[in-house]
């Protein structure tokens, strides 16, 4: 592995497991679901990595265009703090 | 959650504030709040001779302030019992019909844009601008026309000005059609109106509601046909009633209002008849009350003077339609949706300086 | 001489590269952006003279470290600015085109003033945007609200890169192409979240909810539409669907349901109308994009139109044919070969042709409600959606033999060439059944009516828009007119009643200085506050003398308040004030660092590029009042144009213009310059002896009150 490998794969490797260490750290519930799908991103990137473009893009398409959008969703309905907030 | 629509906002057409409560999407209640364009125009006018007060009258409803000038003067006419010439007569319905048909015409291209329909915002305007440029020949000005006076006109119509009226007239009278080619026929301008914004007939009598929103509802009532004034005795003219009580009914009596206010102007310039334009009026007013009603391109307008043997009236009151049309809509929001807001409150056309006065 | 190994190359080799572009130049007039490109390659010595792995050479020039080593960075890096250079030159375009074909349709002209046709209105926009601060309300979270424009921004010119523009002009191409592109509108509703909620605003995150929503309902279509292109041309790469198109037909004549179906999901991404609610200002203002001002909020237009230039460009590319235009001869001639005019450019046209097919849906048709396009989008495009794959697949996948030819009536065609032909007959045939049962007409009725007004502003048949180009045209305004007053000295009596009868008290009687009246009665004139003038014209019916006019000058704008207040001897002329000049004419006022640094470097450009730097109204009061004065003197005999022409002489061109527009006027009406009012017919009192008039006695004070 060359150094430009070693050095991609670990820099995606942080891209993953970093956003999730904020996320799980974050007490606004929205800024989890932002560290989220930067998580989902690296992960798609892993992907990538091993050779995989199809993979790549299912993940990005349904994962972060979807599924995120979901949890927002889901975080707005039943977190009525956050309509109080912005009331 | 209660939710403000102004009153700084692009779609109220004035400066007012009608707050909902909504469910969601879906609208549970609402509170109209009015006041924000008050200018005290009626005291204003007690403390102004007749002739001086008339510029404020015209600032009530902005857009069809022939309407309410003629209502005034024809107020104070009556207070002074002044007799007004034929040809005044004439001359009053003609050029009050041609502002029915600029407001109405405004109304259509504030209320199609605020749907969404851009196209359909430009043209009525463009249309609207033809009316003004005729008005603009006799006056002098293009909105505020300071035209009638205690007995007759200011100023008298000329030939050109009929010959001009009628052919004006009949391109309006073209391109409405052209317009329902537009609305009518497509069906995303019928799912935004259609069903929205109902009210029946008991609750719209009730609330006060009159002109062409009442007459969506299919009750039959136009002041001009109940108790003619000036020459609309002798005009020949239909009023157009529809049933549904929606949008879509509210907007069709106004499409077919413009056509026929078009055909009354036509009219009226043929049948013009000769004399005098104003006619003798005394300097004071005997000390008694008036009363006089008309049909406003919003519904139906009142004032009440009140003279006391001076120069200046004691108490001028005006009954503005726009005022009583914004009470009846809570109800015909109540259930809809917050999208279908700008239909509703479109549709039933306010002028807020005629609220608010 | 330079070395044959390249890598040996150092710079000062690779200045000798230079030297070639010469040869390059000549031969790139063909094919003009794959030459570009050549030239590009040459002059920093990468052309496709090899480059060999693994060779090494003792002397390392910068050169050779940056254009040879790490070839694929600066390859990248000049792929990148091509591509940003393009798209913001594309969307410059767009946008113009929207707003002049939009104008069109409304009877109306569109930017015509900044440059040439109004081309450089955007350029001009842009730059305001720039200097306008960022405002974002102070409680917002300011990290998700800076990353919605850049997830929007960036996935759009992402998803500009993966476009092919011809078999040559490519600047990033993988297996899933159209999947790429798919992803990348897929980020949209996630960004446009984050900038609802982001800006702490109830109005602005039900327009994010909302617009979430919508797009949503719209991705499923959006993917799903293209499920039968997919089948046909057994691609996802758009080189390759291109390809299938050239050899086998437009898909459009094969998948016409497809093709409406895309189309339609492309506005619903795109917001536009008529799925534009979020964003509707008749609504909740801007929607989600309410707190976004400057330069924050140029990019997020930009951002829409560039994924607007994107889905044209998709819509080009997987159904019209992309860069292909069919090769039609006519006997030996050739009439429309596809080697004649550059791919790239056919490609461009096609584009800005959908765009212009998307402006005119937006002219014609009103907005729908977001739960009637959430309707519309699961309950009748997405069924819509599956059938045409349905169809395309059971004729496709039963019987694929790829190559195999077959004879047809219209000679052999290959298996799926008749497989797409097949499929796009079944659909026009629904589409026909459609139209004849009337449903059609209805929804297209608008096209035709705001088609048919384009046509008609164009001038062709005669017609012309109905707005006039102020200042650069004038309008025409009657005689009659109420604006300007104008006072005469010789027939004014000081009466007062225009004091007495003004509404707002603007008038007040002042003691004359330059006045030349010789009756020490009538010294007194009426000065105007015309800040609260009404322009209702009661003091000019109340004159008994017909000394105090209103012309038709309407120009009376000034730049402070000293400037409307006429005094007496300006209303008569003889204080012939000017009106200032902007204070800051010519200069622009200087606040931000941005100021500082763009303004001196563009506006002599842009002053120079912009035509029609029409002067400031220099017009003096005394100029419009001249005008009513020569409208009186006329009517009171004075014919004589020399005397007039002193007076003319030094007016500025605008109200010479007026005066010859009025004298024109006036000689064919032969008037006066007033008609008899109704006040004089009414009471009779135009020669009565001072002290019986109106406002000659003492009024009856709050009598009424």
């Amino acid at each position: 592995m060359t150094l430009r490998e070693d050095a991609t794969f670990w820099l995606f490797v942080g891209t993953t497991i970093l956003p999730a260490l904020f996320a799980v750290q974050a007490k606004d519930a929205m800024k989890g679901v932002i560290w989220l799908s930067l998580s989902l991103i690296g992960v798609a990137a892993l992907f990538l990595l091993l050779g995989s473009t199809v993979l790549l893009l299912f993940q990005l398409i349904i994962y972060v265009g979807a599924v995120t959008v979901l949890y927002v969703w889901g975080v707005m309905l039943m977190r009525t703090e956050i309509m109080e907030r912005v009331e | 959650m209660w939710i403000n629509i102004g009153p700084q906002h692009p779609s109220t057409h004035g400066l007012w504030d009608l707050r909902i409560k909504v469910n969601g999407e879906v609208i549970v209640d609402s509170d109209p709040q009015v006041g924000y364009l008050h200018r005290s125009v009626e005291k204003i006018c007690e403390r102004k001779e007749f002739i001086m007060a008339m510029p404020m009258t015209e600032r009530l409803c902005y857009v069809a302030n022939m309407n309410w000038t003629h209502l005034y003067v024809h107020a104070v006419e009556k207070l002074m019992n002044v007799e007004v010439p034929d040809r005044a007569k004439w001359i009053r319905v003609m050029v009050c019909e041609m502002n029915r048909v600029a407001s109405h015409l405004f109304w259509l291209g504030a209320f199609v844009h605020d749907i969404g329909n851009l196209t359909m915002f430009l043209w009525p305007i463009r249309e609207r601008e033809y009316v003004l440029d005729l008005l603009e020949y006799i006056t002098g000005a293009r909105m505020m026309y300071n035209y009638p006076r205690i007995g007759g006109q200011v100023k008298d119509v000329d030939d050109k000005f009929l010959r001009r009226s009628k052919v004006v007239m009949d391109m309006i009278l073209e391109r409405t059609f052209e317009y329902e080619k537009m609305l009518d026929e497509s069906d995303m301008f019928g799912v935004r109106t259609k069903g929205v914004g109902v009210i029946d007939r008991a609750m719209a009598k009730n609330a006060g509601l009159t002109g062409p929103a009442l007459r969506a509802c299919g009750v039959d009532f136009d002041v001009r046909k109940a108790t003619p004034y000036w020459a609309y005795g002798e005009v020949d003219f239909e009023v157009p009633v529809y049933d549904e009580g929606d949008c879509f009914a509210r907007y069709r009596v106004r499409l077919e209002e413009i056509r026929e206010s078009c055909k009354i102007v036509k009219q009226c310039a043929d049948r013009m008849p000769e004399g005098e334009f104003i006619g003798k009026a005394p300097r004071v007013a005997p000390k008694t009350y008036a009363w006089v009603r008309h049909e406003d391109p919003r519904g139906e307008s009142m004032c009440l003077i009140m003279g006391t043997g001076g120069k200046n009236a004691y108490r001028v009151k005006f009954r503005s339609p726009a005022f009583v049309n914004i009470s009846a809509l809570p109800i015909m929001l109540l259930g809809y949706k917050i999208p279908d807001v700008p239909a509703v409150m479109g549709s039933i056309d306010v002028c807020i300086g005629e609220v608010d006065r | 001489m330079a070395p044959a190994n390249p890598f040996d190359w150092t710079y000062l080799e690779l200045c000798g590269a230079l030297n070639d572009i010469s040869y390059h130049v000549v031969y790139a007039v063909g094919d003009l952006p794959h030459n570009l490109w050549n030239i590009l390659a040459a002059s920093l010595g990468m052309r496709d003279r090899v480059l060999a792995p693994g060779d090494m050479t003792f002397h390392i020039g910068l050169a050779d470290w940056l254009f040879v080593q790490n070839r694929e960075i600066m390859v990248s890096l000049i792929a990148a600015t091509l591509l940003l250079m393009f798209s913001l030159i594309n969307v410059l375009m767009f946008i113009w085109v929207e707003r002049k074909l939009l104008a069109r349709f409304m009877d109306r002209r569109g930017p015509m003033v900044a440059g040439p046709f109004g081309l450089l209105q955007n350029v001009w926009d842009g730059m305001k945007l720039m200097t306008k601060e960022n405002a974002h309300p102070a409680r917002a979270d300011m990290f998700a609200f800076f990353l919605c424009p850049v997830i929007l921004v960036g996935s759009a010119f992402a998803a500009a890169g993966a476009l092919p523009m011809s078999p040559k002009v490519q600047i990033a191409s993988i297996d899933l192409d159209l999947l790429w592109v798919l992803m990348l509108f897929a980020f949209s509703p996630y960004a446009i979240f984050l900038g609802g909620w982001a800006s702490y605003n109830k109005f602005s995150l039900i327009g994010g909810m909302r617009s979430a929503a919508q797009m949503l309902a719209g991705e499923v279509p959006f993917f799903l539409s293209v499920g039968g292109v997919i089948l046909i041309t057994g691609s996802f790469r758009f080189a390759d669907i291109v390809a299938w198109q050239d050899a086998h037909g437009w898909l459009i004549f094969a998948q016409p349901l497809g093709a409406i179906l895309f189309t339609i999901a492309v506005l619903i991404e795109l917001e536009r109308i008529p799925f534009d609610l979020p964003e509707a200002e008749s609504e909740l203002v801007e929607g989600w994009t309410t707190e976004y001002s400057g330069l924050r909020w140029g990019m997020l237009w930009l951002g829409g139109y560039l994924r607007g230039y994107v889905g044209c460009a998709m819509i080009v590319l997987l159904f019209l044919g992309g860069w292909g235009m069919p090769n039609y001869k006519l006997g030996e001639l050739p009439l429309l070969t596809p080697h004649i005019i550059p791919p790239v450019f056919i490609f461009l046209l096609k584009s800005y042709l959908v765009f212009a097919v998307f402006v005119w849906i937006r002219s014609a048709y009103p907005r729908l409600r977001t739960d009637q396009l959430l309707n519309t989008g699961w309950k009748r495009l997405l069924p819509a959606t599956l059938v045409n794959i349905a169809v395309a697949g059971f004729l496709v996948v039963d019987q694929v033999r790829p190559g195999e030819v077959v004879q047809t009536p219209f000679g052999p065609m290959s298996q799926e060439t008749v497989v797409a032909w097949v499929v796009g007959a079944f659909t026009f045939l629904a589409v026909a059944a459609l139209y004849s049962m009337h449903l059609l007409p209805r929804v297209l009725q608008p096209l035709v009516s705001t088609a048919r007004m384009f046509v008609q502003t164009l001038g062709w048949f005669g017609g012309r828009p109905f707005t006039v180009l102020y200042p650069y045209e004038r309008l025409e305004v009657p005689l009659s007119e109420r604006w300007l007053h104008g006072l005469s000295d010789e027939k004014c009596i000081s009466c007062a009643r225009c004091c007495r009868i003004c509404p707002d008290n603007c008038l007040n009687m002042v003691e004359s200085q330059m006045g030349q009246h010789p009756d020490p009665r009538f010294t007194t004139r009426p000065a105007l506050d015309a800040s609260h003038c009404m322009f209702c014209g009661l003091c000019v019916e109340v004159c008994p003398t017909g000394a105090l006019t209103m012309g038709p000058n309407f120009e009376l704008a000034g730049f402070s308040r000293d400037e409307l207040y006429w005094s007496q001897d300006q209303l008569m002329g003889y204080d012939k004030k000017t009106m200032q000049e902007h204070p800051a004419k010519g200069e622009i006022e200087v606040v931000t660092w941005v100021d500082k640094l763009l303004y001196p470097l563009l506006t002599p450009v842009l002053q120079f590029v912009t035509p029609h730097n029409y002067e400031r109204a220099k017009g003096s009061h005394s100029d419009a009042n001249v005008v009513s004065s020569a409208v009186r003197e006329l009517a009171g005999g004075k014919e004589d144009e020399r005397e007039l022409g002193l007076i003319m002489d030094n007016m500025s061109p605008r109200s010479k213009k007026a005066v010859e527009m009025l004298l024109a006027e006036m000689r064919t009406r032969r008037q006066g310059p007033r008609d008899v009012s109704a006040w004089d017919l009414r009471h009779e009192r135009k020669h009565e002896p001072k002290g019986s008039g109106f406002g000659e006695t003492a009024p009856e004070e709050d009598e009424a009150a």
